[in-house]
């Protein structure tokens, strides 16, 4: 005879023997122990409830016409009482009724033991159970894992949540012109949403949407956000911006995770929206004067897909009241219960609908997405911006958050850089002087007054000063050519020759003033007969002066002309 | 620095994007853009969305492109200018000289 501890281990399976008859058991019993296993006995259901409260036994033989309490009615309590195992229930009958076998499955037993009994039968049967309890068991086991796994999966989300909250900060979103849709998990999905403002006060958004899901896409959405806070806190344009994204991101991620993005930049006056998207559905506008839709197409690929994106955005005409609604994929993709797609026509039908009241498409648009659906729950993937243009409507917040203001307190400073041949030749010293100036004052509203002002005086010095250049040469086209090659070629050359920048720097009633002076090596020129010529000239040449001179306060030339001081003034208050 | 040269689909309108630093360093690009055109253009369009600077040699590319498209007769519009290129633009009196919107 074969035993079944395979099932049950050394000390044999534990069967509950329930039977009110004794010659029944007596035979019974034998044949149990014969097969190795331990037997525990009842007379009747109630005993058999207690003992299998008590022993837990692996196996129920139990009868069906007992005392007390039935075979059917303890095989109810017994299964009701099985905790987080499963317990076989063998019927042990001389039924051969139909629906009296039916009912002992009703009321929870897995089998039957027909008399008279063979031990054989009874082996095979109890096998059989041993096999299903095996495999309960294991489907239990795993279950427990995969719910291990899942809470884990949840605890760490929360803990990435948290995370990226801080590394990946939503700026101005809480600005009162922006409407927003993300779902909580969103970080997990891939998409993100990002919004502050530049240091001119310029309102910059951000909705991107990443190729794929979970961690791999989360990860992206780090260097995405340090770079757009970054370079906009600096008053970098959106196309650098979009060229250093795309360069980032192709350079980090690996080749099938993209971000399909749309950037936009605001202006204060509310007149003027540059916008750029690349790979998300059509970003809609709505004029709110003359009631009109527009559509802004993807022109370039999504980002980190390419060497060399396009970067040049779209520049919009627009009025205050005007606004931009923006949406990932999740919007046009959202599925019927038939398979069928919202898709674009459907957004632009129901920005028509609500033309003459566009502050309720936002919320329009997402309950009719709902609708299609539907019913059901929103899903995680649905990610919607919307910016209304408005007139320098400055986000206070963000500044004293950021403390990133552009224009720091007037302080006293003075600083003072020479160049010489060798640095000439290879450095261009505008954008670090930019730099620098905007590292030590802010002035970022003032950049591109304060660009010209550097930009002009820093050619004269070179090209006349320095490499000798007559700007008459610049009279027609081949001459303008002409001037400038020379000029190349002269500044390789270039062997002698010294430019001093020499920059102070004080607090003035509502602002500061920011003294310059230039001084180049070269001759000098007859600045007291040349310079009054020069204004008003529309001519080839000579314009640079007279535009430093309508920027500066002051424009003066020293000595022998290789020496000029100008005066810029800022304020605060503008 | 980039310039970019669209003609419209009748090839009567050319529309030249400029990108980052306007300066002399496009200049060659900048005269490409309008010179090297097979079919002649009546109007001209220079779009600053992008621009980010411009200068005074800027300034002298511009009225180069006014005499070759034919001086006081030329119809070129600068579209786009932020604020302070506008300025500059209008501190130059080139409101006169072109179309600036």
């Amino acid at each position: 005879m074969e035993a079944l501890t395979e099932y049950s281990g050394e000390e044999g399976l534990l069967v509950l023997l329930v039977d009110d008859d004794r010659i029944n058991r007596i035979l019974l019993l034998a044949l149990l122990k014969r097969g190795g296993c331990q037997v525990i006995e009842a007379e009747n259901g109630l005993d058999a409830v207690e003992l299998f409260d008590t022993k837990d036994p692996d196996i129920v033989l139990m009868d069906v016409m007992m005392p007390e309490m039935d075979g059917y009615e303890a095989t109810k309590v017994i299964k009701s009482r099985e905790r987080d195992k499963f317990t076989p229930v063998i019927f042990l009958t001389a039924l051969t009724d139909g629906s009296a076998l039916a009912k002992c499955l009703e009321c929870g037993g897995d089998d039957f033991l027909t008399k008279p009994y063979n031990q054989i039968i009874l082996n095979a049967k109890l096998r059989a159970m041993l096999r299903i309890q095996q495999l309960y068991r294991t489907m239990e086991a795993q279950r427990d894992q995969l719910l291990y796994h899942q809470s884990h999966l949840e605890h760490e989300h929360r803990v990435a949540e948290r995370i990226f909250a801080k590394i990946v900060p939503t700026g101005c979103l809480d600005d009162e012109r922006i409407r927003y849709l993300l779902s909580p998990m969103s970080i997990f999905n891939g998409d993100l949403v990002l919004a502050t403002r530049s240091p001119s006060g310029s309102l910059y958004v951000v909705l991107g949407d990443f190729t794929g899901h979970g961690l791999p896409a989360a990860v992206g959405a780090v260097p995405v956000a340090e770079t757009f806070y970054g370079m906009v806190a600096k008053g970098f344009t959106l196309d650098a911006i979009v060229l250093e994204l795309n360069r980032k991101l192709r350079s980090c991620l690996p080749t099938e995770i993209f971000l399909a993005a749309c950037l936009m930049e605001f202006q204060t006056d509310g007149e003027g929206v540059l916008l750029w998207n690349g790979g998300l559905p059509d970003v809609f506008m709505v004029r709110a004067e003359d009631q009109t839709c527009e559509r802004f197409s993807s022109n370039s690929f999504a980002l980190g897909v390419i060497k060399e994106v396009e970067s040049r955005p779209n520049y919009v005409n627009c009025r205050p009241g005007d606004r931009f609604v923006v949406f990932s994929d999740g919007i046009t993709e959202a599925e019927s219960r038939d398979g069928e797609m919202y898709g674009e026509e459907r957004v632009e039908a129901l920005f028509n609908k609500f033309i003459a009241e566009p502050q309720c498409i936002f919320s329009e648009l997402l309950e009719d997405v709902l609708r299609f659906r539907g019913g059901g729950q929103q899903s995680d993937d649905t990610t919607m911006v919307e910016v209304l243009c408005a007139k320098n409507l400055v986000c206070e917040s963000t500044f004293t958050n950021t403390g990133d203001s552009s224009l720091k307190v007037a302080t006293p400073w003075n600083l003072c850089l020479e160049f010489e041949a060798p640095t000439l030749r290879t450095v261009d010293p505008l954008p670090i002087l930019m730099h620098m100036l905007g590292e030590i004052q802010g002035l970022c509203e003032y950049r591109e007054s304060l660009y010209i002002v550097l930009a002009e005086l820093y050619n004269n010095a070179l090209e006349h000063g320095i490499l000798g250049l007559d700007s008459k040469m610049k009279q027609n086209v081949d001459g303008f050519s002409a001037y400038y090659a020379l000029r190349q070629q002269r500044l390789s050359e270039l062997e002698e020759g010294r430019l001093r920048f020499e920059f102070s720097h004080e607090p003035a009633p509502s602002g500061g003033r920011l003294n310059i002076a230039l001084e180049d090596s070269g001759s000098g020129f007859d600045f007291e007969n040349k310079v009054g010529h020069m204004a008003g000239n529309m001519g080839h040449s000579g314009r640079g002066i007279s535009l430093v001179s309508s920027i500066c306060e002051r424009l003066v030339y020293h000595g022998k002309g290789n020496r000029v001081t100008v005066e810029f003034v800022w304020s605060d208050d503008d | 620095m980039s310039v970019s040269a669209d003609l419209v689909s009748d090839e009567s309108q050319i529309t030249i994007k400029i990108s980052g630093r306007f300066d002399f360093s496009s200049h060659q690009e900048f005269r490409k853009a309008y010179e090297d055109l097979d079919t002649p253009v009546e109007q001209y369009v220079i779009d600053m969305a992008a621009a980010e600077y411009l200068d005074s040699s800027a300034l002298g590319m511009l009225l180069l492109m006014r005499e070759h498209a034919g001086g006081d007769s030329a119809n070129i519009r600068i579209i786009n200018c932020r604020p302070q290129i506008k300025n500059i633009l209008k501190v130059a009196n080139f409101a006169k000289l072109f179309k600036v919107e």
